[in-house]
């Protein structure tokens, strides 16, 4: 596999990760005025399990186009990570998105994006899990949404999930998992963007995951693990609304 | 088991997973699996799966990644029963 292009974009996302996180951040925060309601809860546990020495794959469901934008603001500050770059998370979205305007392909470059065509064969894919893999390996954090794309029920469907998180955990059996619920207030049905003012639900549990199945049931079964997890933070959030 | 029942098989597994019914009213073994019946890709392995569960065979991961039509599947099929 080659490093290389991933390695440019660390370096050059690096050096923006102050100059264009603030302002980014800041717009999120005053323009959008979007709140995470257990901002510093959220912080400290996820500053606790970052630092310890296993490799985190960050798995969450997915509702906006920006989620990883949001979960990004929920878990650091940008001076947070000027000073630790290292857990910023690198997530992986679908190239017909991230390109689709000028300023998101060069935001998606510096922003540690490893995209990936839904559509492509199977070389590609196994590309990008090996990618995917080397970061896990150098300790780094990344970001995936096991069901592949936005909810169209607005509700994680185990059904939908791909086994490409599967495949990365089988073959790491070190690896642990972050799954992370987040929902907007407002958020009934699947979107570009939340909505402005939205206030936000974020909730994290560390799950191991482990099967006795070898290969491709392995990534299925280790796959649905994580929806599984993914679907019952959900039910205990709306457990909590009533 | 004949060639041609492995595919009737075949397309019976595949029923569920295609979103163009139209192209499978009318496949044949040179139907590419994702383009023209319009599976998801992810429901791949789920497919994969089941011809191991049908036919009672164990594909890896690198024979499964060599299916993209219908008579790769087929091929595939027939050279482990």
């Amino acid at each position: 596999m080659n490093s290389t292009r991933l390695n440019i974009q660390r370096v050059v996302g690096r050096l923006l990760v102050f100059p264009i996180g603030f302002p980014m951040f800041f717009l999120l925060k005053n323009r959008a005025n979007f709140k995470i309601k257990n901002l510093q809860e959220v912080r400290k546990k996820f500053r606790k399990l970052s630092k310890e020495n296993t490799p985190l794959l960050v798995c969450a469901n997915h509702l906006t186009l920006i989620d990883s934008l949001i979960i990004h603001l929920a878990f650091g500050s940008s001076f947070w990570y000027l000073l630790n770059y290292k857990y910023f998370l690198w997530n992986v979205p679908a190239v017909e998105n991230a390109n689709k305007k000028l300023l998101w392909r060069f935001l998606t470059f510096i922003g540690k994006c490893i995209k990936i065509d839904r559509e492509g064969d199977s070389d590609h894919t196994g590309k990008i899990l090996d990618q995917i893999k080397y970061c896990l390996q150098q300790g780094e954090l990344v970001l995936i949404f096991p069901e592949g794309t936005r909810s169209r029920t607005a509700r994680v469907v185990p059904e939908n999930v791909t086994y490409g998180v599967g495949k990365i955990l089988s073959s790491m059996p070190e690896c642990k998992v972050l799954c992370v619920y987040l929902r907007g207030e407002g958020q009934d049905a699947y979107s570009d963007f939340p909505k402005n003012g939205e206030k936000f639900d974020l909730e994290l549990e560390v799950i191991s995951t482990k099967t006795e199945a070898k290969g491709l049931r392995a990534a299925r079964d280790i796959s649905m693990q994580v929806i599984n997890k993914l679907k019952e933070m959900e039910d205990s959030h709306f457990a909590r609304l009533i | 088991m004949e060639r041609q029942e492995v595919f009737s098989s075949v397309v019976e597994i595949l029923k569920p997973y295609a979103r163009d019914e139209q192209a499978l009213s009318s496949v044949t073994e040179a139907s590419d699996i994702l383009k023209e019946l319009q599976v998801n890709s992810s429901r791949l392995v789920d497919i994969i799966l089941a011809f191991e569960d049908k036919f009672d065979i164990e594909v890896d991961d690198s024979e499964a990644d060599k299916v993209a039509t219908v008579g790769d599947a087929v091929e595939m099929i027939t050279t482990k029963l």
